[in-house]
């Protein structure tokens, strides 16, 4: 167990903000991964990507879990989960510690007030300036290990993981290190996708006191609302840079934060002082005079997004006396359910996008030919179809070990070595008919190869005459003496045999 | 559970909550492959909407006994620290008719509590609500976040 502590901690405990997390991350973001998971095996699993290399989810990996959460440092240890497990809880870890992971979770596409990452921030907090799709993608150093370490858990440090689980030769040794961290790794970036269909993490909103939709979203509401129809102006699409920029453009624009309501006809501010995003508008929206709020139209639904507070009512009514910068809408908390059915398939199937394109398109590849009437030979190869894999920047050489099994009763036959991506080629006793395929689990894959049949062995033209022969012998024991000779296919063999038995055929 | 606690679970917490859980967490033998990942992982238990009731009552009966006092410090002191100040000068804009208010907080009811509890920079421990309050037949929501033990109004 190892303490993490923040080089930059103020002593005071108050110069930072924690409670933009985003989506619950103990709850919500681990629920969202699971899900994303389904999606991903429900969108993808059965495509001819994963046919003969589906995911292992329950393989054990040993690695850092974050076992003591917390605001400033955090203690780390090593736990043995499953695949799905370092994938779900990456949801949760990458909040952690909360107060830097409170800033760095923002990504504003539009940049209204300069920056894409946080501006709202409070005086005085030690803002990374880091925003969510940065975060992501680039290397950089971590703030809250004073710079001296790099972010361990992005999208590159989970492929370089995932590449190191591949080509450092210990895919057998029960411990899958290299695999638990590209798993939490990959969870960790399935996290900060899933912030950008969170209103506030894309409109510049810090909301560091509470947040209506983000609180009151309900694990069962994911469980339930993950699979509702997808809104078709949400682009599930590109390359993972562009997948973070579409999704978060498209939450900026059709929908509200608490703290950033505003519309340029009716003179209306967010309340938290920023430049107002440029959509939505009220225009954009309908009005509903029985309830005092705006809807969205999302998939032939009204979704209720913002309601006018019973001050701001009162006032209109004429009883009461509005005072300076009072903001007149805001976002229940009752609204929360509506949006999750929005969003929640927006992130679910973005983040089951990422697995895919996380996880490489490789071919395990058997050729099998006879050495000889019972003997196999055997090559093969894991073959990195790179050109199907935009976020792979160079070919995975596998290095490890894989097994020859018998289809029959999937018996393992031989243990096979590959050396950057090419198998050893091996020998092995066979006779005809014999149908084997090659295994290799590594990278929480079961890679197989296509089947491949030990097959009549082609005589050569002494073994031809001598198997014409053996049937014309004597006695029973002499023929099975000839078929055993015929059987070797060995030209040699069989001349041998033809000087004995040739002369002992009859007609 | 206290929602201290809950809002404390350490990872190995939370492979303890669920059986299915365990095999995952490489604390007892795996059994069915988690095909869906349904049953993997059991968020933290906090107290239902009906428990929050009678917590709430109180914070209620404050806020509408210092409108129809037609106290505006008081009443600013039933909402939460980063707003008091705002709501206080509403209230002092408008003393005349705080009964008024008070009587329209009347049918105030809560109708949800959050899912979650965050922690703020100020170190306290919030839960997010919604108090239906209806006026002219119109249902307007009102956000009301629990500080702690207190419930306290943030968005009127």
């Amino acid at each position: 167990m190892r303490a993490i502590t923040l080089a930059a901690f103020s002593v005071s405990g108050l110069l930072f903000a924690t409670s933009a997390l985003a989506w619950h991350h103990q709850t919500t973001h681990v629920s969202l991964n699971l899900k994303a998971y389904d999606a991903f095996q429900g969108l993808y699993g059965g495509s001819a990507k994963y046919e003969r290399a589906p995911l292992d989810a329950t393989l054990l990996c040993t690695g850092p879990a974050v076992t003591t959460p917390g605001k400033e440092w955090i203690f780390e240890s090593d736990e043995r989960l499953s695949v799905l497990v370092w994938l779900s809880m990456g949801g949760y870890f990458a909040d952690e510690p909360e107060w830097w992971a409170s800033f760095r979770h923002f990504y504003d596409p539009l940049a209204r007030d300069g920056q894409t990452y946080l501006t709202d921030d409070l005086p005085g907090v030690a803002n990374p300036h880091v925003d969510a799709r940065t975060l992501a993608l680039v290397d950089q150093p971590d703030p809250w290990h004073d710079g001296s370490e790099h972010v361990q858990y992005n999208w590159s440090a989970a492929l370089g993981y995932y590449r190191e689980a591949m080509e450092d030769g210990d895919n057998d040794d029960g411990e899958n290190r290299k695999l638990a961290k590209a798993f939490r790794g990959l969870g960790q970036v399935l996290h900060l996708l899933a912030d950008m269909t969170q209103p506030a993490h894309v409109r510049n909103d810090e909301h560091a006191y509470d947040d209506p939709l983000e609180d009151t979203i309900r694990v069962d509401q994911v469980a339930a609302s993950w699979a509702s129809p997808l809104d078709p102006r949400a682009l599930i699409d590109g390359d993972i840079s562009t997948l973070f920029d579409n999704l978060a453009r498209y939450t900026n624009e059709y929908y509200y934060s608490s703290d950033t309501v505003s519309d340029t006809a009716s003179g209306v501010f967010p309340d938290n002082g920023k430049t107002p995003c440029l959509k939505p508008q009220f225009s954009d929206l309908k009005y509903d005079a029985a309830t005092h709020a705006y809807s969205g139209r999302f998939n032939d639904t009204d979704v209720p997004m913002i309601q006018q507070r019973l001050t701001t009512y009162l006032i209109q009514r004429g009883n009461f006396r509005k005072v300076e910068q009072w903001g007149a809408w805001h976002m229940p908390a009752a609204y929360a359910a509506w949006l999750a059915n929005v969003l929640v398939p927006v992130a679910v199937r973005a983040e089951a996008l990422l697995i895919d394109r996380f996880l490489p398109t490789l071919d395990a590849q058997l050729k099998l030919t006879a050495k000889d009437a019972s003997t196999a030979h055997v090559e093969g190869a894991l073959i990195h179809d790179i050109a199907k894999d935009p976020e792979w920047k160079a070919p995975i050489k596998f290095n490890g070990k894989g097994t020859l099994r018998g289809r029959k009763d999937d018996t393992p036959i031989l243990e096979v070595f590959f050396q950057d991506g090419t198998m050893t080629p091996a020998d092995f006793p066979s006779e005809p008919g014999e149908v084997v395929y090659l295994e290799i689990r590594a990278g929480g894959r079961i890679f197989t190869s296509k089947d491949q049949t030990f097959g009549e062995v082609e005589l050569g033209p002494e073994c031809k005459i001598l198997e014409a022969c053996c049937p014309g012998l004597p006695t029973p024991a002499v023929i099975q003496q000839c078929e055993d000779i015929v059987a070797t296919a060995n030209e040699t063999n069989c001349a041998v045999g033809q000087a004995s038995l040739l002369r002992l055929c009859r007609e | 559970m206290t929602r201290r606690t809950s809002r404390a679970l350490a990872l190995t917490a939370l492979c303890a909550l669920v059986p299915a859980l365990l095999g995952a967490c490489g604390k007892g033998t795996l059994g069915v492959p988690p095909a869906s990942g349904e049953d993997l992982f059991a968020p933290p238990v906090l107290s239902t909407l009906a428990d929050e009731l009678p917590v709430f009552q109180p914070s209620l009966v404050a806020l509408k006994d210092a409108l129809a006092a037609k106290d505006p410090v008081a009443a600013a002191a039933t909402f939460t620290p980063e707003v008091a100040a705002k709501y206080q000068a509403f209230f002092e804009a408008n003393v005349e008719n705080l009964p008024a208010l008070a009587d329209v907080l009347a049918t105030g009811e809560l109708s949800l509590v959050g899912e979650h509890e965050i922690q703020p920079f100020d170190g306290s421990i919030r839960r997010v609500g919604d108090l239906a309050v209806t006026v002219d037949g119109i249902v307007f929501h009102v956000t009301v976040v629990k500080v702690d033990d207190t419930w306290m109004f943030a968005s009127m």
